[in-house]
This record gives structure tokens, C-alpha cells and sequence, in this order.
């Protein structure tokens, strides 16, 4: 068994050791994952969900970055397409120089112990039908990491630095409570020396007295043991306990990436900037400007034109309806995707503005034509469509006042 | 060897458990299928600008492992046209208090068992000695009840999935509120009114989310849906349940200014229950802070915030991660679990995780001790000798 384990080591393109050392342990470099959500009659995707769209990062041994947005903005997908339980759609996934987005199932075993994933909900990730000892002993004994006849302590052993009193060895997960499950979660992804612990919202499942418990478990963890985390996570201030780095988020793209305390003292993304100030703060008397954002997030699956935030930006300009903001590196080591940053963009505006009045009236001649050749096409369905509207009553006639006139506006245009 | 754990129950015990469960169950239940008359489910009311009192509340759940006491001699009141925030941990029995209210306690294992929970209304006159009379909700029938429950009180669900109707659309649904209200109400009327609710909720194009299903929705506009339903009544009180925990940080704050606004405008009382300390800080200007199906403090937010007392609050708040805080040290965190709520033993329940902890804790549960006017805690450290 050993031997074929190196063979499949020299098999692969591995780097030598100093470059590994020395190395991220985790480049991703223009990372895609795209799902279909659309097919055609022979069942051919033909439109795609973009849930990452052209990501790249890369993580030093023995730190942690943050993946921070909302729900929908793609941070699972990222944290998953990594591990490689979905398929890359573009791009490369680097673990310490080696490929491993591109290499066949049975040579991406080796790899499985290397990174491990830690999930959200403790009350659904855990067997029911195995006591603590064989969840954490089951991964132990496939990837024989330990003889086994030293299985049985070893477990004990990941136990006790978990946090896990050595009687629960015996128990099943449904007489914990959820501190303590997430805790038999961590010492499960431990247990096979993992370098890489991918940490999917291992927090927000959890109360507040016992997310600090776990908050400082997995920080001790990382001095004890020298792991590396990418940290998924909705909440602001609990990544800011663990990470170094940190990633935001949205709708697929990354808006912001920067160290940590960077990130915090002086946020550069509009939409940064909006996350933070909608946290709310423990204290009564703090008051603060608060950026509101309007509206909610758009569906992935239609993503709006040019920058993917421009519908609730409150700095929105007319270049951002229009180009995608390149990824810019605005300060040292500080990665921001957006135009306000990009002296080139900023300093002819007029330009921009121009450009965009120029497409806008492009955009509504067509849109006239269409409407006329609609109207000579299928005059008469219009017709009772139309008479079908006012039938709403007149309680309400201010809005149907408003109704008409975003009609009127389409037609004129 | 195995050992013998405390939280197994022999097949005896357990037979016997099931048993005092069904005779307690069958005792509640003939109870509250007793008619009474309007004298006996009415209370006078200790202040009239107390929109509900709560007092000695307790609402126990027979399961067949024990009985669980959810909320376990419970007292605060709610003033009008306050916000009172109750914060605690899963378990404590915040959202059992919210439910005792509303008389939507998961029956038959789930029973009031005693206390009064007075809620000041209007219609009834004064009694002879002047006093306001309120209705007592944990006596009132259930008849009586629908009179109350969706127009003077309503609730916003934690889940607005699971909490709306998936097979009709947002607009039938909110019409029912109009014909519960009024039931001569024309259908034009009950449509207009209810786009009115739209409107007023921040809902961009009322008449075509008026036409849609749930599930056409997002999280941010279904919460915004369920407001709109809640206020349909024009309700005294509102009890928003955890109202914005299923959202994001940005949907949140929307969801939260909508509320404080529309709190300000129809001046109605809000029941706020979270777990986010930061949340009722910017909402509530009372709050309850529960353990273990207790009150363990209350008081104005700035008391509760500026000057926590019992430990646990303090504890709480030191463990709340902050943008502003320094993340080089490690973060405050209460050591130990909250206790089985099964069985509890007749000592302040926050004791094994107590780091101020005296001989005297092992004694009978803490009573409420007051250190101002609006601010009281259940803790011996604040006994006055």
C-alpha cells in the first residue's frame, strides 16, 4: 500500500520541497464554476449560473483567509469547487504546487486527507447511527494514518484537544448539544492531519457564548497544529478573529481582498463599506451613518450588466452600468474590482458618460423598433391586453397613474 | 465496560413518565374546554399604560423523557408604544413566552401551566374600584381568543418560507386579515387595502407582488410580506419573533429601519425576541434578558448595555465578537453548556458556569432583586443582606 502511495506521488507533478515550503499552500488562480440551469431539447446546457466567476487568491501555510458575503454570492461553491466536489468549470486549483484541479479521482485521494471541510449545520452533518468514537475513528482507518492497534487512542487523543471528554467515546451525536457536535465535526476533519481545513460557516449555526468556545478552539488548533483555514463566513466579526486575509464576495466575483486589518481600518469597495455599517452593535448610544443598500441581491442566474453591484451601489457612476471594473491592486497588497479605484476610468469620465448616453439611445431605438414591429404584428392582442389593465378598480389610482406611466416612457422611448 | 449515564431512563421510568404526562395532559386540556364566564378571564390591570403583564407565566412541555419547564415563572410587562427586546439563548424559552401570549403553545404536550398574562384592551370598561380591566390570555377560551389574535396582537415568523402559504398567492393571503377584521368587507376594498400594506412595507410594485406566490419572492421581500400582514390588523402589538435571522447583514438593516420606522408611525408596541445583542441594542428600549425558561435581568437598554449586572449578561457581551475590538486576544467566552432543561435543580441554573460564584448560589433560586426603579436582576452578588 505504501509503495503505491509513492508511486502516485511521483506520478504527480509535485514541485520540489523548497518551493513548497516557501510557496502558498493554496493558490487558486481564476477559479470558475458554472451551472447549468437551462437545457435544450437534447439536453445541452445552453445558460449557466455563474457561482464563481474568475476568482483567484492564494493562502500561506499557517494562515487564514476569510470568504465574506451573502448568501447566493457563491462562498460555499468556492469553498466546495477547491475540494473538488464539484467539477472546475475554468482555472486552476494549486495545493502546494501541485495541481489538483486536473488530476483523475483515484490520484486525487492522496489529497483527500490534505484538505478538509468542516460544515455549517452540526444537527445534519453528523451520522446518527455511529457512536463519536467511529466518526472520528472511520477516515482514520481508510487513509490508515495510524496502525491499527493505536487507532482507539489516537482518537482519544484528537478527542481531548477538541475538547471532548474521553466517555463520549461511546455516545451517539444526538445527545449533544450543537457546541458540542461541532466540536466532534472538527476533531472528524483533524483527525487525518489535514494541512487545509476549508471551515464553512462552522459558527452560525452556533449561540453566541458557544461561538466564542469554538472561535478560540479553532484559533488554539492553528498554533497547535499549523493549519491553514479558508474561513467561510456571513459575519464580519468573527472572521476578523480568525483570519488574515480576507475575501469579499459577490454574486460570483470577488470585490475586495486585502489583509485583514486593511480591510477593517479602511474597507475601499462601496459594498465593503455597506457590509460594515450594517452590522449592527451592541451599543445604544452608537450612532452611525448607516448605509442603507436598496433592493436585494440579484439572481445569479441574470446578473446585471457591466459591475455586478451597480443596482445598489451608492457611488454608482455610468461607466459601472456598462464595463465589468478589473481586479486592481489599489494599495499594497490590498485587491479591489471597482472603478473608483482606477485612475485611468476616473480621469475621463465624460468619455464613460457619453459612451453610456450613446448605448442607452442605441438601446431604446431598437427597443422602439421592436415595439412597433410587436404592435403591427399582433395589434389586436395588445389591444386587449391593455383594456384588460384598468379593470384593478380606482381605489388605488395613484399607482395605476405610475403603471401608465412607466408604459408611456417605454413607448415614447 | 459501559458505564451508566445519567441521561438514559430505564424502560420503568420512562412508563411512568408517560403516564403523569397523559393525566396532566387530560387535567389542561378539560381545563381549557371549560366554559367560563367574561369575570373569570378578565384581570385588572396594574398599569394602565401596560399594554401586557406578564406574571409568574409558566409553560411546561411533558415530553416523554421528562417534563421540560420552557418558561419557568416568567414576569415583565410591555408599555405601550415601547420596544421591549428579549434576548437569550436557543432554549431559554423566549420564543415560548412569545407563543404563551399568542395561545399558540404546541398542544396537548405543550401546556400553560400557570400565572397571568394580562392584556389591556379597550373594550373592556373599569372594574368597581377604577382599576382597567385586560383580558387574562392564559384563561381566555379559545373563541374568544380569534377576537384577539391576528388583530391586536399579531407575529412575524422567524422563517417567512415556512411561515407563508405556498399554494395561494401573497395577496389572498393578506385579504384574509381584511375580512378577519371586517367580514362585509368588499373584495375591491380588501385588494386596495392590502397593496396599501405593500406600499407601506417598501414593496416597489405592490400590485404585481400582490399576484405572486411566496415562492416568487426573496427572503428580504417575504419578511416584508409578513410585516405587511402583521400590521394588515392594526395591531396593538407586534411580536416579531426573531424577525430578520434568516436574512443577510444588508437585508437585515433594511428590515430593521422598515420596522423601527413603521413602529414610530403607528405606534404600536413590538415584542422583539433575538439572540443578537446587537439588534436590540438598536431597537429596543426595554429589555428581558432570559436563561433556562428565567428572567435573569431586565432593564432599559442602556442599564442592560452600559451597566450589565448578572454575569451571564456580562458574559454575553464580552463574547460577542465587535467589528471595533481588538482581535489579537482571544475572545471572552463562557466556559460549560447551557444546562438539560429537563430536571433542573433548585439553584440558580447559570451557577456551574459562574465565574463569580458564591457559597450562597447552591442555595434556593435567586429571587429579583432591584437596583433602580426599571433594573432588576435574579443574582445573590446584588442582595441587599
Amino acid at each position: 500500500m505504501e509503495e503505491m502511495i509513492e508511486n502516485n506521488g511521483n506520478a504527480m507533478p509535485i514541485l520540489n520541497e523548497e518551493a513548497q515550503e516557501s510557496g502558498p499552500i493554496l493558490k487558486v488562480e481564476h477559479l470558475k464554476k458554472y451551472f447549468p440551469i437551462k437545457r435544450n431539447f437534447f439536453g445541452k446546457p445552453v445558460a449557466f449560473l455563474h457561482a464563481v466567476d474568475d476568482v483567484s487568491f492564494s493562502v500561506m501555510p499557517g494562515t487564514a483567509i476569510g470568504v465574506v458575503g451573502e448568501s447566493g454570492c457563491g462562498k460555499t461553491t468556492l469553498g466546495r469547487t477547491i475540494l473538488r466536489l464539484y467539477d472546475v468549470d475554468g482555472g486552476d486549483v494549486f495545493f502546494e504546487g501541485a495541481e489538483i484541479s486536473k488530476l483523475k479521482k483515484k490520484d486525487l485521494r492522496k489529497y483527500r486527507t490534505d484538505i478538509q471541510l468542516i460544515f455549517q449545520d452540526p444537527y445534519s452533518s453528523l451520522p446518527p447511527r455511529m457512536t463519536v468514537g467511529a466518526i472520528i475513528a472511520e477516515a482514520v482507518k481508510v487513509h490508515h494514518i495510524v496502525p491499527k492497534n493505536e487507532v482507539h487512542d489516537y482518537v482519544l487523543d484528537v478527542m481531548k484537544q477538541c475538547g471532548l471528554q474521553p466517555q463520549y467515546y461511546d455516545r451517539y451525536p444526538h445527545e449533544f448539544s450543537g457546541g458540542q457536535r461541532q466540536r466532534i465535526c472538527i476533531a472528524r476533519a483533524l483527525a487525518v492531519k489535514p494541512k487545509l481545513v476549508i471551515c464553512d460557516e462552522p459558527v452560525s449555526a452556533l449561540d453566541v457564548s458557544i461561538q466564542a468556545q469554538i472561535i478560540n478552539l479553532l484559533k488554539e488548533l492553528q498554533e497547535t497544529m499549523g493549519l491553514t483555514y479558508v474561513f467561510i463566513s456571513h459575519d464580519l466579526s468573527v472572521v476578523k478573529y480568525i483570519t488574515d486575509q480576507i475575501m469579499v464576495m459577490y454574486l460570483g466575483n470577488v470585490m475586495e481582498l486585502g489583509k485583514t486589518e486593511d480591510i477593517f481600518s479602511h474597507p475601499l469597495h462601496p459594498y465593503t463599506q455597506a457590509l460594515f455599517s450594517a452590522v449592527p452593535i451592541p451599543d445604544p448610544d452608537a450612532k452611525m451613518n448607516r448605509i442603507i443598500l436598496e433592493g436585494d441581491i440579484p439572481s445569479p442566474a441574470n446578473p446585471p450588466k457591466g459591475c455586478k453591484f451597480h443596482t445598489r451601489c451608492s457611488k454608482c457612476m455610468n461607466v459601472c452600468r456598462m464595463i465589468q471594473p478589473t481586479y486592481l491592486e489599489a494599495e499594497e497588497n490590498h485587491f479591489v474590482a471597482c472603478h473608483l479605484y482606477n485612475e485611468e476610468i476616473m480621469a475621463d469620465l465624460g468619455k464613460y458618460d457619453a459612451m453610456y448616453e450613446e448605448e442607452c439611445r442605441i438601446q431604446a431605438e431598437k427597443e422602439a423598433e421592436e415595439n412597433a414591429r410587436k404592435h403591427r404584428k399582433g395589434g389586436k392582442q395588445q389591444d386587449g391586453a391593455a383594456s384588460g389593465l384598468p379593470q384593478s378598480g380606482p381605489p388605488q389610482d395613484g399607482t395605476n397613474d405610475v403603471q401608465d406611466g412607466s408604459e408611456e416612457k417605454e413607448e415614447e422611448g | 465496560m459501559k458505564q451508566k449515564y445519567s441521561n438514559y431512563i430505564s424502560m420503568k421510568e420512562s412508563r411512568k413518565i408517560i403516564k403523569y404526562n397523559l393525566k396532566q395532559m387530560k387535567y389542561y386540556e378539560k381545563l381549557k374546554r371549560q366554559k367560563r364566564e367574561l369575570s373569570e378571564y378578565t384581570a385588572p390591570m396594574k398599569d394602565e399604560n401596560n399594554l401586557i403583564e406578564i406574571e409568574d407565566l409558566e409553560t411546561f412541555f411533558f415530553t416523554d423523557t421528562g417534563t421540560v419547564k420552557s418558561v419557568n415563572g416568567v414576569s415583565f410587562n410591555i408599555p405601550k408604544n415601547k420596544v421591549v427586546g428579549v434576548v437569550g439563548e436557543s432554549g431559554c424559552g423566549k420564543s415560548v413566552t412569545s407563543l404563551s401570549i399568542m395561545q399558540l403553545v404546541q398542544s396537548p404536550q405543550g401546556q400553560v401551566v400557570g400565572g397571568q398574562i394580562r392584556f389591556n384592551s379597550d373594550q373592556l370598561g373599569r372594574d368597581e374600584e377604577g382599576r382597567k380591566l385586560g383580558y387574562d390570555i392564559v384563561k381566555t377560551p379559545t373563541q374568544q381568543m380569534y377576537n384577539i389574535r391576528g388583530k391586536d396582537i399579531t407575529m412575524i415568523f422567524q422563517e417567512p418560507m415556512t411561515s407563508l402559504n405556498p399554494v395561494f398567492t401573497v395577496g389572498y393571503q393578506l385579504d384574509e386579515v381584511s375580512y378577519l377584521k371586517n367580514p362585509e368587507i368588499k373584495k375591491e376594498d380588501a385588494k386596495a387595502y392590502s397593496i396599501e400594506m405593500l406600499k407601506k412595507v417598501g414593496i416597489s410594485m405592490p400590485e404585481h407582488c400582490y399576484d405572486s406566490y411566496p415562492h416568487e419572492l426573496s427572503g428580504g421581500m417575504r419578511q416584508r410580506v409578513m410585516i405587511a400582514m402583521a400590521l394588515a390588523g392594526e395591531p396593538k402589538l407586534i411580536i416579531a419573533d426573531e424577525p430578520t435571522t434568516a436574512l443577510d447583514v444588508t437585508i437585515q438593516a433594511q428590515i430593521l429601519e422598515l420596522l423601527r420606522e413603521l413602529q414610530k408611525q403607528e405606534g404600536c408596541s413590538i415584542m422583539l425576541i433575538t439572540h443578537d445583542l446587537g439588534v436590540i441594542a438598536e431597537m429596543a428600549d426595554e429589555v428581558v434578558v432570559m436563561y433556562a425558561g428565567r428572567v435573569i435581568e431586565r432593564g432599559t437598554v442602556r442599564e442592560i448595555f452600559k451597566n450589565p449586572l448578572h454575569p451571564y449578561t456580562i458574559g454575553l457581551q464580552k463574547s460577542k465578537p465587535l467589528i471595533e475590538s481588538d482581535a489579537k486576544e482571544p475572545l471572552y467566552s463562557i466556559p460549560g453548556q447551557v444546562p438539560n432543561p429537563i430536571n433542573l435543580p433548585n439553584h440558580c441554573y447559570f451557577r456551574n458556569r459562574c465565574s463569580k460564584c458564591m457559597e450562597c448560589c447552591s442555595g434556593e433560586y435567586p429571587g429579583e432583586y432591584k437596583v433602580s426603579d426599571t433594573h432588576s436582576v435574579a443574582c445573590y452578588l446584588y442582595a441587599k443582606e
